[in-house]
């Protein structure tokens, strides 16, 4: 019989009650350091968000996006070079300057553009 | 086609890739390691302080502590569970030198009783669970955690060598020693514990 087997033998009912007892956890111990393992997981996520670096977005970009994306822009280069367009050479007959100062709507200078288009070409 | 690898994982390397899983977002290792080790936590802390309350906010700082050195774990270096003891003994000596100058023990409300043990058997237990602490409390502090650790705990004296960072014989030496005196102290307890019925 070794030391250990002869102190287990005398000892054996504190021992074992004792045992007994350090088995019995205390009541919520467990969910708590559970708890705070998942608030040391939440710390670092969060630390590691505010540690990614920030992505920079060009000036030009948020513009376009804010216009709507490259549709929308595609479409107001259109208009914006027939508008340049028209200026500089516009239609024999037609004063465009005019139009804009004297009439009362854009719809108007439509108008008119269109009629002296028409007859031009002979309708 | 290679051959299965039959070998089974020791519980400690076990401990070692569920605290690296834990680090890596995982929180059902956690809740694994959790029904592991805080067993092992409570029991050493509760045998050093001989205070349920104090053992249990010892056991709860002892794993956060686990949790929040996770990402700088190396692999190899020590057992988690070795690690935990000894976080758990030296949180212990911290409270045994706060206490020092306050008067006693405090007596601490027992835990909710286990259903299968009758009620005798429960004042019984407790009866003999409060000697062995008052046997262990007159202990030198390194006697105690050695007996602690090789006769509540089942850790071997390889293992209690680490956790005590001495060599086995001085664990030998110092269990040999505790032995003795525990067992003078008890002596003259048995039959007012009633041992004679078991």
């Amino acid at each position: 019989m070794t030391e250990d087997d002869d102190f287990d033998r005398q000892l054996g009912p504190w021992i074992a009650a004792a045992r007994r007892e350090d088995a019995r956890l205390p009541e919520g111990l467990t969910a708590r350091i559970l708890a705070d393992a998942g608030q040391v997981q939440a710390e670092w996520q969060a630390r590691a968000y505010a540690a990614a670096p920030a992505v920079r977005v060009p000036i030009w970009r948020q513009l376009l996006s804010a216009l709507g994306g490259m549709p929308v822009a595609g479409g107001l280069m259109a208009a914006c070079a027939a508008g340049i367009w028209l200026g500089a050479a516009p239609p024999q007959g037609f004063d465009p300057l005019g139009y804009v100062v004297n009439s009362s709507s854009a719809l108007t200078v439509y108008s008119e553009l269109q009629n002296t288009i028409l007859a031009e070409e002979g309708y | 086609m290679a051959s299965a690898d039959v070998s089974q994982p020791s519980p400690e390397d076990e401990e070692a890739r569920l605290l690296a899983a834990f680090a890596a977002g995982d929180h059902a290792a956690a809740a694994v390691l959790t029904d592991r080790l805080t067993p092992r936590a409570f029991g050493l802390a509760l045998r050093l302080t001989g205070d349920r309350a104090e053992a249990e906010d010892i056991a709860q700082e002892a794993m956060v502590r686990l949790w929040r050195m996770a990402p700088d774990w190396e692999p190899g270096t020590a057992k988690v569970s070795t690690w935990v003891y000894r976080v758990v003994t030296n949180l212990c000596l911290d409270h045994k030198r706060r206490r020092r100058g306050r008067d006693g023990a405090l007596d601490d409300a027992p835990e909710p009783a286990d259903e299968a043990q009758s009620a005798a058997d429960q004042m019984q237990d407790a009866a003999r669970s409060s000697a062995l602490q008052g046997a262990l409390d007159q202990l030198p502090d390194r006697q105690r955690l050695a007996i602690v650790l090789r006769h509540l705990q089942d850790l071997p004296n390889p293992r209690i060598a680490e956790v005590m960072e001495i060599s086995v014989e001085a664990v030998e030496s110092l269990t040999a020693r505790g032995k003795r005196t525990l067992t003078r102290l008890l002596a003259g307890r048995k039959e007012e514990l009633g041992y004679e019925d078991d």
